[in-house]
């Protein structure tokens, strides 16, 4: 059964009278233990296909389905953890008083936040600032609050927007282990990001978009086999898809 | 309704640790402490019969401070959801909007019931301090103060979601303040003109916020007797059915919109 289903979703953004197109008749599937890539230029709709899966957005048309549950009832985002794109957590409160929210909104029991907190503050680096407020945080330590919050719930499926963001290169690091071992733990993980070394290490498989459309859909095994590397292959498809929209042939 | 307490205790306790962090409630409390103790000093220089006055004071910073806070913080609790982007790992719970929008309103009325009963308490004892004291009624007035909080938590939620944060603290704080005077201004309108504008104040009349009606503080420091229960429970049910009003609408705006 597919975790994550989306079937011919558009996302439109009303501008005054004109519309803008930010997702048109995308599809796509993600798989149960699988870590999809969701790679596209700034602007090429990743972040609004990511806000209509987690209900923040009304789709124009189409349908998308989490766990087999449609997106409109909440009963779809129970077994989920969400990381926003940069959230700016509560600047007067700690990443452990944080984490207590996020449990609390969960539905966990203060029993089961005391006992998952620490293991949390843990895997995401953050124990050490556990209890100093969140406004001290660099924008790193709060990225990775933002994962830790995801965490909380021992999420089914972890849907994280930019997750590199603001990321140093011990964090990415850290961050390239952590997912693996949230998809050991059994988690189906889908991300959207623009470093794509880091990509190419997780991945199983990527779906590119441009223009809100799906222009490629390819394991990373199968990059790995045919083109010299992840960026390559980007570069060269987002580049043909462009000239193919502006009706020039290479 | 058991998982929209849960998320309104997460709210409140969330919400009552930033209010004071960000030192907001001292702030009203020393101000308070200040002004009443400002209006007392009038009696060291030789001037008598100053209970009223001083009374007058006190309650009316109360009442000013509590309209103040109770207007940032409810038009503030969305707006800085949205701007912080916190609002989507919120949203990204089991939970609805509904529940968010009401849990918030809540979250909001109690931190402000909370500073009224802390700048109330403040000013209580430093007028004991000083020998002066309320009578009986000064139990009713706390209760509909509480009331009008209630109203206004559920009002500046509801401008919140449908004007900018600036705007709407500017609309709710002006509203609150203002509602006796509008209430008066329409009321004089009413009786020799056409009917149908007549009719029309009428309905303005009752759809307008009608903070002022809470507002107990003359009656306080005159020391009239308390206030017949009825008239009590009639602003409380007033009070209640408003702001379920405005949370109505509040979250009917909040349910479509896009984040």
């Amino acid at each position: 059964m597919d975790i994550i289903r989306v079937e011919n979703l558009c996302v439109h953004y009303a501008n005054g009278r004109a519309s803008h197109c930010a997702v048109d008749n995308l599809s796509f599937g993600v798989r149960a233990g699988e870590i999809v890539g969701f790679l596209g230029n700034n602007g090429a709709g990743k972040s609004s296909t990511i806000k209509a899966l987690m209900g923040f957005q009304k789709p124009s048309s189409g349908s998308a389905f989490l766990f087999g549950e449609n997106i409109n009832a909440v009963a779809s985002r129970q077994r989920v953890g969400f990381l926003p794109e940069t959230a700016l957590y509560s600047p007067y409160l700690t990443p452990r008083e944080t984490l207590r929210q996020y449990g609390e909104l969960s539905g966990l029991s203060l029993s089961e936040i005391t006992a998952v907190t620490d293991t949390v503050l843990e895997k995401t680096g953050v124990r050490s600032k556990a209890d100093v407020l969140n406004r001290t945080l660099s924008k790193g330590m709060l990225q990775r609050v933002g994962l830790a919050q995801a965490l909380m719930n021992r999420p089914e499926l972890l849907i994280l927007d930019e997750v590199s963001s603001g990321l140093d290169p011990i964090g990415r690091r850290d961050l390239r282990t952590l997912l693996l071992a949230e998809r050991e733990r059994g988690a189906t993980i889908f991300f959207s990001s623009h470093q794509l070394s880091e990509v190419e290490s997780v991945c199983d498989r990527i779906l590119i978009l441009n223009h809100g459309r799906l222009i490629a859909e390819r394991t990373i095994k199968d990059i790995r086999a045919a083109e010299p590397s992840l960026e390559d292959y980007f570069v060269r498809v987002v580049s043909d898809s462009m000239l193919a929209e502006a009706g020039v042939s290479r | 309704m058991k998982q929209t307490l849960v998320i309104c205790k997460s709210l409140i306790r969330t919400g009552l640790l930033e209010t004071f962090r960000r030192k907001e409630a001292w702030v009203v409390i020393f101000l308070t402490i200040l002004m009443t103790f400002g209006a007392y000093t009038f009696t060291f220089f030789g001037v008598s019969g100053l209970d009223i006055f001083v009374k007058d004071m006190a309650l009316t910073a109360v009442g000013l401070f509590t309209t103040i806070i109770g207007s940032v913080i409810a038009t503030r609790q969305i707006p800085d959801d949205i701007s912080r982007r916190t609002i989507f790992p919120i949203l990204s719970r089991p939970i609805t909007r509904d529940q968010y929008v009401v849990a918030r309103a809540v979250a909001a009325f109690v931190m402000t019931a909370l500073c009224f009963v802390m700048m109330t308490t403040v000013v209580t004892l430093l007028l004991a301090a000083l020998k002066l004291t309320f009578g009986l009624i000064f139990l009713q007035y706390i209760w509909l103060k509480l009331m009008a909080v209630m109203w206004l938590s559920a009002f500046g939620v509801f401008l919140s979601v449908t004007l900018s944060q600036s705007a709407a603290f500017t609309m709710c704080f002006m509203l609150a303040l203002g509602s006796g005077a509008f209430s008066r201004t329409l009321l004089l309108t009413v009786g020799e003109g056409n009917p149908a504008v007549n009719w029309v104040i009428t309905f303005l009349y009752g759809f307008l916020p009608h903070y002022a009606l809470f507002d107990t503080t003359g009656k306080v420091i005159y020391g009239w007797k308390p206030i017949p229960a009825m008239v009590v429970i009639s602003l409380t049910i007033y009070a209640i059915t408003i702001s379920a009003f405005w949370l109505f609408l509040a979250t009917r705006k909040f349910r479509g919109q896009s984040l």
